[in-house]
This record gives structure tokens, sequence and C-alpha cells, in this order.
């Protein structure tokens, strides 16, 4: 997570205790020498010269909600130009944590373990639209530094927002995971509010017994290799089922995938041969019904339609 | 001086090689040895537009054109000439010689598809371990064959077809039947030009439904039905079947399901017609086998563009009857594609190029494997059907005007073959008549009471040759007609597996109608189907 500003400056050393208020504050600090207990629950900013700063590199945080102690997430710092005693953090942390404009968190320096491995839920399914979700995440993550479990987080791509739910940390244990410069395995769940797509059964004429139908005359053929199957992708983002359907009907003659005794896969690929007993005469075939000239013209949508404007200016005076 | 000389026995059978090495003599049908011997040249008038000369005078624009003139066959819209024109195109061709003559060359070939084995250049061993340029089949390229076997399709009444489709209407089934019939020239319409002429319809036992029929093999009445047919001077000249699926709007209309828009023979269809075609070829002694082409058509009964019922005739193209006979193809799930199947060790498939438009106009040759469009395998003519019609005045062979039930029907549309039809048609007046029905005579050869001979001369009063008197004096004949009358004397009682009838003895002959179900009873005092009795 990036910070929007989270700066240290002006709270020295001393402070016992750090605050994170979005308004001007003035406080006291007293100072404490060195011989403060490492593991300080105290951040300390103050590190110029000082090597005895108790802090693990990369920096992380722990940030805890103060009115919600059980409400914490981690964060790592991206800039130290805040006034004192002001944390700025993202929206979505704040919405994490409950944290309203102002008050307070304690903020706590951690060492978190280098992540292994996380599940990501979108949750919308606009994240599917993404044509590289890879490259997309692996961008907005490198600006993050660490990821906690059960937490939201906003990243922004191509002029959207997408929340993405952190599902599954690994290593877990409650607390979050470093991401700076590991190699990250992800997992994703699939976004809220997907629906699996429905089959489309195909209607046909021919009543399904055993006898009649084109299955029992075909026989499946064996598995015959095919130089360039899979889907393909468009360029565009658009998935493919937007094309017209006379895409499909080059398609089915052109892919040399194995065809099966279905009927659906029949369609795609190389019709399979029909094998009927001598004598024996079928006429179950699907129906094409006849397409009369008329219907034809009918159907035809109208293209441009509306007012043409013109862009030269009419002469006046 | 020593002189040698064939001793008798090596001089006998270098004489019978000899003899074997020349071509069986071939017997041509009589349309073919009639139209051989036409010049089939189309005479015309003078030209008025371009002719110079007198009206006695000839040139140029008025000379008679020969039958296989591409102008003069697209000025009449004729998209194949005859395969008479076509014959004499190659004969004027290849200069063939007559053929008496020995340097006689036939010029006709039929297409051959599989290996030769052995290779003729002896060079290497048999396929799959050897193959080579003299012995690997030519690859293919599927064109449209500009001539055609058959031109016309007649029927000589409509009722044959009628009758036919009678058993759809019954049952909703679909129907497969044989034609027989014989070929007459159709000059008028196509120079060279062979019409069949269909004048009865045979259904071979079979089983039917709606989506599909499978004929019953083998078929024990086919015998008998040849040997009918043959007397009577008919061939079995193709078959047609019915795909016909009403629309359910109740309106008497049936469902187009065959137009350009989907497939006029579906390829498991065209194969089979091609290997029927295979089976019946036409003898030609112009052709190097001995067989060129079949004149076998294919007749499908289905909707038209406006759902009514009507017939459409084809022919498969010699390269695909050629391609079915050395089992290159086969069909294929989809009905408007053939499959081309894949060398293998056993066999080895030739290469199959189709030509055609593609979008920019432009003709392209395109690689017909896997699959190919089934159109390329039929004659195309117009809207790629043959002709089909009826005669103006029909001259039918068969003129009984009280049609026999047909054969095979097990009583769908509610009439059985059994002795009381029988019965009912000898037993008239008009027995002549009722017996010009090939049905009644394929039952009667079945029952089998008349002897050969008198079968034979039964056959010839049929044909108008001799008189009734001869054949109703035999002894068979006696016969025949005193089991009629007893078999149909009995209630509803005789040959026929389905009949429900009660064996009662001494029934009445009368017709009554029951009053409860109004079933049309021929004797006894209860009814057959409700079995109510007949009160008064």
């Amino acid at each position: 997570m990036a910070f929007q500003g989270m700066d240290w400056e002006g709270i020295n050393a001393n402070t016992p205790m750090l605050r994170a208020i979005n308004r001007s504050f003035n406080e006291y600090y007293r100072c404490y020498s060195i011989a403060l207990m490492p593991g300080n629950e105290r951040e300390n900013i103050n590190y110029g010269g000082k090597t005895t700063l108790n802090i693990a590199y990369p920096m992380l945080f722990e940030i805890t909600n103060e009115q919600h102690k059980t409400h914490s997430s981690h964060a790592g710092v991206l800039e130290f130009i805040a006034e004192e005693g002001r944390a700025y953090l993202p929206q979505w942390m704040m919405n994490t944590l409950l944290i309203e404009e102002g008050s307070l968190a304690r903020i706590k320096n951690v060492s978190l373990p280098l992540g292994k491995f996380v599940k990501l839920q979108p949750q919308s399914v606009d994240f599917l639209d993404i044509t590289d979700p890879k490259a997309v995440l692996e961008r907005a993550i490198s600006q993050f530094s660490c990821l906690t479990q059960n937490d939201i987080i906003t990243i922004k791509y191509n002029n959207k927002l997408f929340d993405i739910l952190i599902v599954e940390t690994r290593p877990g244990g409650g607390k979050g995971i470093s991401v700076v410069e590991t190699d990250l395995e992800v997992d994703f769940d699939a976004p809220v509010g997907y629906k699996e797509p429905e089959r489309v059964v195909k209607k046909h004429v021919v009543p399904a017994d055993s006898m009649s139908s084109l299955g029992s005359h075909t026989v499946s053929e064996e598995k015959t290799f095919s130089a360039f199957h899979g889907s393909g992708q468009r360029l565009n983002g658009k998935a493919r089922n937007d094309d017209e359907k006379g895409d499909d009907e080059n398609v089915k003659f052109l892919t040399p995938t194995p065809a099966a005794n279905s009927v659906d896969s029949k369609l795609k690929a190389v019709p399979a041969a029909l094998y009927l007993p001598h004598g024996k005469l079928f006429f179950g075939y699907p129906i094409v019904p006849l397409k009369k000239l008329d219907e034809e013209s009918a159907v035809e949508p109208e293209k441009f339609t509306g007012t043409g404007q013109t862009l030269r200016a009419s002469k006046k005076k | 001086m020593l002189y040698v000389s064939l001793s008798s026995e090596v001089a006998a059978s270098i004489d019978a090689q000899t003899k074997t090495s020349l071509p069986p003599v071939v017997k041509q049908a009589p349309i073919d040895d009639l139209l051989i011997k036409s010049k089939g040249t189309i005479q015309r008038k003078r030209d008025p537009n371009f002719c110079r000369h007198g009206d006695s005078g000839m040139c140029d624009y008025c000379m008679p054109v020969e039958p296989y003139d591409p102008k003069y066959l697209e000025q009449n819209k004729i998209k194949h000439m005859s395969f008479h024109a076509y014959l004499k195109q190659a004969l004027i061709a290849n200069k063939t010689a007559p053929i008496g003559a020995p340097n006689f060359l036939p010029p006709l070939e039929e297409p051959s598809y599989a290996l030769k084995n052995p290779c003729p250049g002896r060079t290497h061993e048999a396929y799959p371990k050897g193959l080579c340029s003299k012995c690997q089949p030519s690859a293919i390229t599927l064109t449209g064959q500009n001539f055609r076997m058959v031109d016309h399709v007649e029927f000589e009444t409509p009722t044959i077809v009628e009758n036919f489709i009678k058993f759809w209407r019954s049952t909703g089934a679909q129907r497969f039947g044989l034609l027989y019939g014989h070929y007459e020239t159709y000059i008028d319409k196509v120079p060279l030009g062979v019409k069949a002429v269909v004048s009865a319809i045979y259904e071979p036992p079979q089983e039917n439904t709606s989506s599909y029929l499978q004929l019953q093999e083998p078929n024990k009445q086919q015998e008998i039905v040849n040997s009918v047919a043959g007397a009577l001077g008919l061939d079995l000249i193709g078959m047609i079947y019915t795909d016909v699926i009403d629309d359910g709007t109740g309106k008497g209309q049936v469902i187009c399901k065959r137009h350009a828009g989907s497939y006029f023979m579906s390829s498991a269809e065209a194969l089979f017609s091609a290997h029927l075609q295979g089976q019946y070829p036409v003898a030609c002694k112009y052709s190097s086998t001995g067989k060129f082409g079949s004149r076998f058509v294919t007749c499908i009964v289905s909707g038209n563009e406006d759902g009514g019922i009507d017939v459409s005739c084809f022919q498969i193209s010699n390269v695909g009857v050629g391609m079915v006979r050395d089992n290159i193809v086969e069909a294929s799930v989809d009905p408007q594609l053939v499959r081309v199947k894949t060398t293998s060790n056993d066999q080895y498939i030739p290469e199959v190029f189709y030509k055609f438009k593609n979008e920019y106009g432009i003709q392209v040759k395109e690689a017909a494997k896997p699959t190919f469009p089934v159109d390329y395998l039929l004659i195309t003519g117009n809207k790629k059907k043959l002709s089909h019609g009826f005669p103006q005045d029909p001259r039918p062979i068969f003129k009984s005007t009280n049609p026999f039930p047909i054969e095979n029907r097990n009583g769908a549309t509610g009439d059985f073959q059994d002795m009381h039809s029988v019965h009912s048609r000898i037993s008239s007046n008009d027995i002549v008549s009722n017996l010009s029905d090939f049905h009644l005579l394929i039952h009667l050869a079945e029952l089998g009471f008349l002897e050969k001979d008198d079968y034979a001369r039964l056959l010839k009063v049929v044909q108008g040759q001799e008189s009734f008197d001869a054949v109703v004096g035999t002894g068979s004949w006696q016969t025949l007609a005193m089991v009629a009358k007893e078999a149909a004397s009995e209630v509803r009682g005789g040959f026929s597996a389905a009949a429900g009838g009660n064996g009662a003895s001494g029934a009445k002959q009368t017709n009554w109608t029951c009053r409860h179900c109004t079933f049309n009873n021929l004797g006894g005092d209860s009814c057959d189907v409700c079995g109510l009795p007949k009160d008064d």
C-alpha cells in the first residue's frame, strides 16, 4: 500500500507514543535514552545519525485503530513529507481500519515475512474485462510494500478503480506479508457477482431415441494433432462471444479439433463420419428453414440513421 | 531343310489367348442401339438474319447443327448434353474407327481411383511398400459433368406417385420404392435425349419411421419382381423415397427442408445413390470396360418452396460413382459435406480438388480434404434436378382403375394383400383391366398357384398380346379362382396376418355397417371390430 504521504518529521525520538491525526497538534515529547527496549513499541522517526534506531528494513508498520483495536493493517512508507504528528493514509486503508478523518491510530514497526503466495478476489466482475490482469496487478502491487489478509485494496487501471480482497496470504499467521522484492504466487477467486455462463442447449427436431439420432451412427475420432488450438484473444478486450455468427461458420471447417460424439462439438470441427448400415436412409438432420426473399430484405438493419451535421459554418453577412 | 510347326495343343492355347484379349461383345440396350444409329444432327431452317442464299441452298448458318454444339445448347438452355451427344462428340474428337475395324479404340473411359495392383511398371512391390506414378491413381478434380445419362423422368400417371405417397399420408412414416419402367427417346427437347418412363413403383420390405427407413435385406421377393418386370419388358430404372414432414399448422402443408440453403441430397443419400448406380450400369460398346455410367435415377419426394409435396429427381456424376466404387469417400454427419478418407496403410487415397468461385469472384481450386460439398457429386441441372413430368395423354402400361393394395405395407393404408382383395378383382367383369396391375401380378406370382407357362401367358394377356380366354381355361387358373373364392367367402379370413376376423363358417356374404362403430362388415352377425352383435 502506498501512503499518500506519511511523514514523521518533527516528531523526535523521544516521543513515547505516536498519533496519526489530521489536524494540527502540538505536543510535548519526552526524551528517552537508547536503553529503550528493542522491538520498540513506539515508532522512532528521527534516525538522523543514530544507528541504534531499532527498525527493520524495509520499513513496514502495523497500524491499529485505537478505537477498534481489532482492526489493523500493515503498510510501508511512501514519503516523509507530512506534518508533524500526521499520517496520511490511502482511502481504502481508512475504510479497512474504520478510521475517520482525524482519529487516532497506533503505528508500530514490525518485520513481516516475505510473501510466497496470495489469493485475491476481485470485488466486481469488471476485473474480468482486463485483457492482461497479470501485468496490471504486477504494476499495482509494485506500489505496495506489504499485504494483509482480509484487506480490500483498491487499484486504478485505465481510469477505472478495482477493489480486490486479499483472501489469503502465505505465510499466514494473521500478520501481513512483505511483497518487496519477492516472487509472489498469485491465485484468484471468482469475483463477487460472477455467474457461470449457462450452457446453451441446441434444439433439435429429431427425437433423441437411440436409433434415429445422429450420435448412434458416428464414431469418435482419434485425437488429431491441432497446431493452433485455443480460443484466441482480441486486442480490444472484447469477449469473443460478441462476434457475429458468421465467424463460427468459417471456423467449423478449419479447426482440426478432435470430433467427439456430442452434437455441439460437431459443428465446430470437421464433421464426423456417418456410418449407416447398408440399405438405411436417414432423414433426421437438423432442418434449415427456407428463407423467403422478402423476409431477408426486411431484416436488413438501417444503417447510418440520424441527421448529418456539417462542419462548415454557414456564411453569414 | 527343317520345317517347324506348332503342335496342335500349343496352337490351341495361343488361339485361346488371343481370343481372350478381345473384349467380349457388349450387348447394348435397345434405346442405345436406336440412338447410336441416328445421326443426331438438328435440322435448321434458313436463318432469315444471316442466310444469303435461296431456299434450296445451305450455308454455315443453316447447316444442320451437331447435337453437342455448345452454342445450340446454350441457346436452348440445355445445360447438359445427352449421353449420346457426348458419345458422338467423343467419337469425332478421338477419330475413332468404326466399331468393326481392327483399330477400334473405345473413346470412353470409366474413372478408376483405385491403385493398380500389381504396378504396371513392375519396379516395386505392392502398396504400402511401394508406390509410383504408374500405379497410383491420378488426382481428381471435381468439375461438373457436362452430359447426362438420363435427361427427363416421366411417370406414366400421377396415380403411381399418389399411391406411393399415400403411405406417408396414412402413417407419417417415410417410404422407399423401386421404379420400374422403360426408356424412350426424348429428342424433341434434348438432341438425342433419353427419358425414363416409370410404369410402377415396387415397395420392398422395409422398416419405416418418420426420420429414417431401413430396407430389409435380403429381399426374397426381389427375384420374383425382377422376373415379372423382365417378362413385361420393364427394367429397374431408379428408386424413389419420401422425406416429408408435416409443418404442424394443420393446413396440409409440409416443411421445405431441401432447398438451396440446406441440401438437396444428403451425403449419405448421395453415396447410396452412387452405389446403386454402380450396380446398374449401362452397357456400352464404346467404353473400354464395356460399361459406362448408369441411368439409375433417384427421386426424392419432399416439400417444395410453397409447402406442397413435389418430386425431385437426381443422378450422381460418373466421377462420384467411381469414387464410391473405389471406396475413397464416406458420408458425414453434416448432410452438406462428403468426407474424403485419409490415406492409410491399406488404401491409398488420391488427392481430390474442387473448383468454386470464392468471395472475390475468382475461380479457385481448393483441396477437398477433409470434406467437400455434396453438390459436386450431383449432375447439376436447372436447380440441380432432372426434370420430371407426366405425359399429356397418358398411355400407361398398367391400366387398372381398381388398384390392388401395395405390397409390404402391412395394412398401413388400410388395405391388405389378402385373398379377399384378389378375389374381388379376379371375379369381377373387368378382370382384364384389373389384372393390369403390377402389384397384383407380383402377388399372384408369389402365391404360386399358376404354373410357369400359364403365368407367362397371363403376362401376355396383360400386355394385350393374347386374349384372356387362353388363361381362364387352364387348370391352375381355375385353382386360383376357387381358392380365392373360398378364402374370400370366410369372414375376413385368408392370408393376411393382421386380420382379426372371426372364423365363423357359413357366414353370410352380405355387407352390413355396424351401428356402433360404423365398421363395414362383410358378414357374420357380430361386428369384427367392436364385437357388438348386429342388432336389427
